[in-house]
């Protein structure tokens, strides 16, 4: 089965370009069936790959390529691309999720004037996020890269006629590319040092090139700002709650599964250096800790569905980076696709109930909507057990051993730890509070939309029953000891992946990461304060909005730090008056001064200058006969005296 | 070394060319009339004519001779088309003046 | 009698003083027949001096052609133009070509003065006189096929014919495309009537 595996990567680019040719005339039902198709065969591709590749026991990757691409001297970057348990792992969830939010958007776009751009976009992101995740070198990855920011540009702004879905757009993009400079001075920093940018060769490299080993702090540091820029972390994550003013299917794939992990598997790719670089891991730590916290606390006022999935994908992302921070790389990766797993179905499930509203978003309008929408409220429910770390649901142990790991890190680990759970407290608090908001209490719905409310067709509710079943559960294969023995599939999984990097780093470079071995008692305390602090929000949640039946008010009514924190702590404000404002002011200056006087100033001036030379020059053509003659006669004479006296 | 042709000197030959040219090319800068400027054209080619005759004496060789026979057909072609032009703008403009013809203008 | 190599300058005093007067005649006169027949006057007095060098075949082409077609037709062509006097004024108003003018006479009487004297200083010990009526030309390099030939114009004749064949073709060809250049220049165009 692994030879076809290219197709994984082609039948994307095919079906955008099918879709993306013929748009206009190709009917609805042929686009979605291209599109979905384009996704749902290179997965079950990968699924026979997987098999084929024994994972478990390979340890050496599966090259190939496709194009060559560039060659100059000693710097060659392929279309080439590798397979080993991360880009398996990677691209199973991509194309997996993927195909299911392609089933979902046949029905949720049904009617939309763009249906087959849609579907073109979303197979042209798919494919550049696979090359993202399967490539071979960090040049082709880095474009992967890039190209998944360009659909989520084209993507978010996908209703180009709203304008703040636009502006979103825009948002996105500029965002991105402000860490993505980080990214390219990494990739040049690892090349000028290492001689190489594909990922064996690096591998291979790094053990004796000690000036390399100098400077692996800011190296990190680099590939760092890249994922703060695409994995909406401080301070670059303002671009991710305006990214909700797109369709709800691009904010499931690309905001809660695929594009915003591309920083987490980039760490994970690039695990030996970021292993190396204690002070930078510490600030990802640090980072992603004060993130998870910072957004959970505005999630807890948000009134739009939407919005509060938005900070809680965020806070989310935070502990994805606090596991890598630490050092625990497979924990990382295990709440990457838990996450993937009930964000997705979280925001499937908005998007069904935001579909059956008539695209009402809005929590204060609704209420006692498990009556009407049965299988959303279900599946719903368990993405949000899930969240909270309820076991035995998939995202208890995912972020169960995320703290666990940040528990027995050296150092700052138990303050990181303690800022985790408080995230996780507020996590569970805010997730109920949307359950109950929406799906019980007393009806706030207005009765014109009451009148149309039922569930949603199968497209749309076949992929939430699948995603929930993934959601409950993907946890099962890797459970701490206390479970039934507990299972360390995924740790197992990924030793190839993540074994060679230690080696390097504490057997060549001689630098200790491995975190205190912990007893099993402290697994045990950690474990229940866990599920305690859990426990404790929901019963607060429930307390407040079911019992009190709290609803929040109109937006003038939030007053004092409510308003600041329903505000969003006023940062875009903020980065609009120091940053923004003074950049458009500069650039506006710029562009008259050195722009128009000068260069244009410039420019024009050489014509001018010509046209006022040919201007005198003219006056020489007469046009009487008699003055030519003239101006024969003397170049004669003139040639005549050269001649006699020039010594020729 | 004095060269002489028949008793006199080449170089009152090659004087006598040399002042006959220079008036040609006088006419020619000077008067406004087609005609007579033609005629002034045809003043240097025979000044010309007599350079080379000179030269073919004194190099004791034909073919200055022969080139000078060539000039004098190619002269009389020249005046031929020369003239049949001048009578054609003469037709249009009425005038043979050639300040005034300077269609060709900036 | 007459000694030749005595007459020989005086004719050639008179023959260029003629030359020159009636040269600067053609250009100064203001009417232009007048200046048509200084200029036969100088072209007669051209062909005395070619004679005067013994270039007998170019002094009869002078007289031939140059005094009798060409001029004849500058003739024709004066009286068809029915041409008035034209006036100096104009010419000499312009102060810049006037000044250009004045400079070329000045530079080129300044050039001829010192090309003479130049030539004048130089040793006069070796004379060289060419008077040999006869010429003998060979047709090729090689000894056997020599043809002497006597007199100017044989020789002439020799030369063009055999040396300068093709250049006689063409310029032959270059007559005929001139007369009927000329015709279709100065036809009146029948065409567009009515």
């Amino acid at each position: 089965m692994l030879e076809y595996f290219p197709l994984v990567v082609l039948l994307p680019l095919i079906g955008f370009l099918v879709n993306g040719i013929h748009y206009r005339k190709m009917p609805n039902t042929a686009a979605a069936i291209i599109g979905t198709s384009a996704v749902l065969i290179p997965f079950f591709i990968t699924l026979g790959s997987l098999t084929a590749y024994h994972p478990m026991s390979n340890n050496a990757p599966h090259l190939f390529t496709l194009l060559p691409w560039i060659h100059a001297g000693a710097f060659q970057v392929d279309f080439a691309y590798q397979v080993d348990q991360l880009s398996l792992y990677m691209t199973l969830i991509i194309t997996g999720i993927g195909s299911l939010i392609h089933i979902y958007s046949a029905g949720y776009m049904h009617g939309d004037g763009g249906f087959n751009r849609f579907f073109a976009y979303l197979n042209l992101f798919i494919f550049s996020m696979l090359n993202l995740v399967l490539a071979d070198n960090l040049v082709l990855m880095f474009l992967g890269w890039e190209g998944v920011g360009v659909c989520s540009y084209l993507l978010i702004g996908f209703d180009y006629h709203k304008t703040s879905a636009a502006n979103a757009g825009m948002k996105a993009f500029i965002t991105n590319r402000i860490g993505d400079v980080g990214f390219a001075v990494g990739i040049i920093l690892t090349y000028w040092y290492l001689g190489s940018v594909k990922y064996v060769d690096i591998m291979a490299a790094m053990p004796a090139a000690i000036p390399f080993k100098e400077i692996i702090n800011y190296v990190a540091l680099a590939f760092f700002i890249g994922a703060i820029g695409k994995s909406a972390q401080i301070p670059l994550y303002v671009w991710l709650p305006d990214a909700m003013a797109g369709p709800t299917p691009v904010s499931a794939l690309i905001h809660a599964a695929t594009m915003v992990t591309a920083g987490v598997f980039m760490i994970a790719r690039l695990n030996p250096i970021f292993l190396a670089a204690d002070i930078t891991s510490n600030y990802i730590a640090i980072t992603g800790a004060v993130t998870a916290f910072f957004a959970a606390t505005i999630g807890l006022f948000q009134t739009d569905i939407k919005k509060v999935l938005a900070y809680s994908t965020v806070s989310q992302l935070g502990y994805m980076f606090l596991a890598m921070g630490v050092g625990a790389y497979e924990a990382g990766m295990f709440h990457l696709m838990t996450h993937a797993f009930f964000k997705a179905l979280m925001f499937l499930g908005s998007g069904s109930v935001i579909h059956a509203m008539h695209h009402e978003q809005d929590m204060r309008n609704m209420g006692n909507l498990k009556g009407y929408m049965k299988i959303t409220w279900i599946t719903f429910m368990i993405g949000t057990l899930a969240i909270s770390g309820i076991p035995p649901f998939s995202g208890f142990f995912s972020k169960d051993l995320i703290l666990e790991k940040a528990f027995g890190h050296h150092g700052i680990g138990h303050v990181i730890w303690a800022i985790g759970l408080a995230g996780a407290f507020c996590t569970a608090f805010y997730m109920f509070r949307l359950v109950f908001l929406t799906f019980y209490g007393k009806e706030r719905i207005d009765h014109h939309v009451k009148e149309h409310l039922h569930e949603s067709p199968w497209t749309i509710t076949l992929p939430l029953v699948i995603l929930a079943i993934g959601a409950a559960g993907a946890g099962l294969i890797q459970m701490p000891h206390l479970f039934f023995g507990g299972t360390h599939f995924l740790t197992d999984y990924f030793k190839p992946i993540f074994a060679p990097g230690r080696e390097i780093v504490e057997g060549a470079w001689k630098i200790t990461a491995e975190p205190h071995h912990m007893s099993e008692s402290t697994e045990l305390i950690l474990l229940v304060v866990s599920i305690c602090v859990a426990l404790t929000g929901i019963i607060l949640s429930y307390f407040v909005f079911q019992i009190k039946q709290s609803v929040p008010p109109s937006d003038e009514g939030f007053k004092g730090f409510p308003k600041v924190v329903y505000n969003k702590y006023y940062v875009d404000e903020i980065y609009e008056a120091t940053i923004i404002k003074p950049l458009i002011r500069m650039s506006d200056w710029l562009s008259a001064s050195v722009d128009k006087a000068l260069i244009d100033g410039l420019v024009v001036g050489v014509g001018k200058f010509f046209m006022h030379i040919s201007e005198i020059f003219r006056k020489i053509q007469t046009g009487i006969v008699g003055d030519y003659a003239l101006s024969i006669v003397i170049g004669t004479i003139a040639i005549l005296v050269v001649l006699l006296y020039g010594g020729f | 070394m004095q060269t002489y042709i028949s008793g006199i000197p080449l170089n009152y030959y090659l004087s006598l060319a040399g002042i006959l040219f220079s008036i040609g090319v006088l006419g020619v800068l000077t008067r406004r009339n087609a005609v007579i400027i033609f005629m002034a054209v045809e003043l240097m080619l025979n000044s010309v004519n007599l350079v080379f005759i000179a030269f073919s004496k004194v190099l004791s060789i034909i073919n200055g001779e022969v080139i000078v026979f060539f000039v004098m057909a190619i002269a009389a072609a020249e005046a031929g088309v020369g003239l049949a032009i001048v009578i054609a703008i003469h037709r249009q403009k009425k005038t043979s003046n050639v300040d005034e013809i300077n269609l060709l203008k900036w | 009698m007459l000694n030749l190599t005595e007459i020989q300058p005086i004719l050639f005093m008179i023959l260029s003083a003629v030359t020159v007067g009636s040269a600067l005649l053609v250009v100064l006169n203001k009417n232009p027949v007048a200046s048509a027949i200084f200029l036969v006057l100088t072209f007669f007095s051209l062909a005395g001096i070619y004679a005067l060098m013994n270039a007998i075949f170019i002094a009869t082409m002078q007289v031939l052609v140059y005094a009798g077609a060409i001029m004849v037709l500058v003739v024709f062509v004066l009286m068809l133009l029915n041409l008035r006097e034209e006036t100096h004024q104009e010419i000499w108003s312009n102060p810049t070509k006037k000044t250009v003018i004045v400079l070329i006479v000045i530079a080129y009487s300044f050039l001829l003065l010192v090309s003479l004297k130049a030539t004048k200083d130089s040793d006069p010990t070796v004379i060289t006189n060419i008077t040999s009526p006869n010429y003998e030309y060979k047709l090729s390099d090689s000894a056997e096929s020599k043809v002497t030939v006597t007199g100017n114009t044989a020789a002439v004749g020799a030369s063009t014919f055999i040396d300068y064949l093709l250049p006689f073709e063409i310029i032959s060809i270059l007559l005929l495309v001139a007369v009927i250049g000329a015709v279709i220049i100065a036809k009146k165009d029948a065409v567009k009537k009515g």
